[in-house]
């Protein structure tokens, strides 16, 4: 099992949630949060006000996380969806990060291992 | 590359980001989270309303969630370390964990 956390655009939520559940309906953890990155937040061009340079309090941008557990062999396929989507080619399109769980249970039940994520 | 999590005083942010800007690290996510701690979240110095019902309340506080090559991970830690210092319950902890793999989005590149 790997944990699949992704930081993306708030507004390409939408399309990823219902691509997601397409693709399987796999559990998924929304989180809203801030970020900043390489650029410190400050986006280069901002369709939104027509090119103006935008500065936030201290660059932090609004952004989104997921979070998801999936099985090892449907890691590169759900990554390989996010980055599809939630590309635009500029800065601040995000990053996913893939970490190793070592054990998950389903708490209703008690369950452990593998048939807690399907 | 590791995943370092601190969960943070909200005050001690500011110090944190600067300190990490200066140190030529500031890429971090930063999330609004509540929580309790061994002393189940009583708080040292009492505030005014302080009720036998406050300490049941989870107390707000920031978690900086931020990505960094194993080598830069003992001078994030040590950063966040000094700003997030007041020497009183509550200052918060750094959880330090592995990462399989990184992609950025924009340019599908993986790894450092």
């Amino acid at each position: 099992m790997k944990e699949v956390i992704a930081i993306i655009r708030p507004d390409k939520l939408g399309q990823t949630k219902v691509a997601l559940a397409k693709s399987g309906a796999m559990g998924l953890t929304i989180i809203g949060a801030e970020g900043r990155g390489k650029q410190k937040g400050q986006e280069g061009r901002n369709r939104a006000t027509g090119g103006l340079r935008l500065y936030r309090s201290q660059g932090f941008v609004q952004k989104i996380l997921l979070m998801t557990v999936v099985d090892d062999a449907d890691v590169e396929e759900l990554i390989g969806k996010i980055i599809s989507i939630n590309r635009t080619g500029e800065t601040g399109d995000g990053k996913i990060i893939v970490c190793p769980v070592d054990e998950s249970y389903r708490i209703s039940t008690g369950e452990s291992g593998n048939s807690v994520i399907v | 590359m590791r995943l370092i999590r601190a969960i943070v005083r909200p005050e001690c942010e500011e110090g944190i980001v600067k300190g990490l800007d200066s140190a030529g690290l500031g890429a971090m996510t930063k999330i609004g989270v509540f929580g309790q701690g061994r002393q189940k979240a009583k708080t040292e110095t009492p505030v005014e309303w302080d009720e036998p019902l406050s300490r049941f309340d989870p107390v707000p506080k920031t978690m900086l969630m931020i990505i960094a090559q194993d080598d830069a991970v003992h001078t994030i830690v040590s950063v966040i370390m000094d700003a997030a210092r007041t020497g009183k319950a509550g200052d918060g902890k750094i959880f330090v964990s592995s990462v399989e793999e990184v992609y950025s989005v924009r340019t599908g590149a993986t790894g450092q």
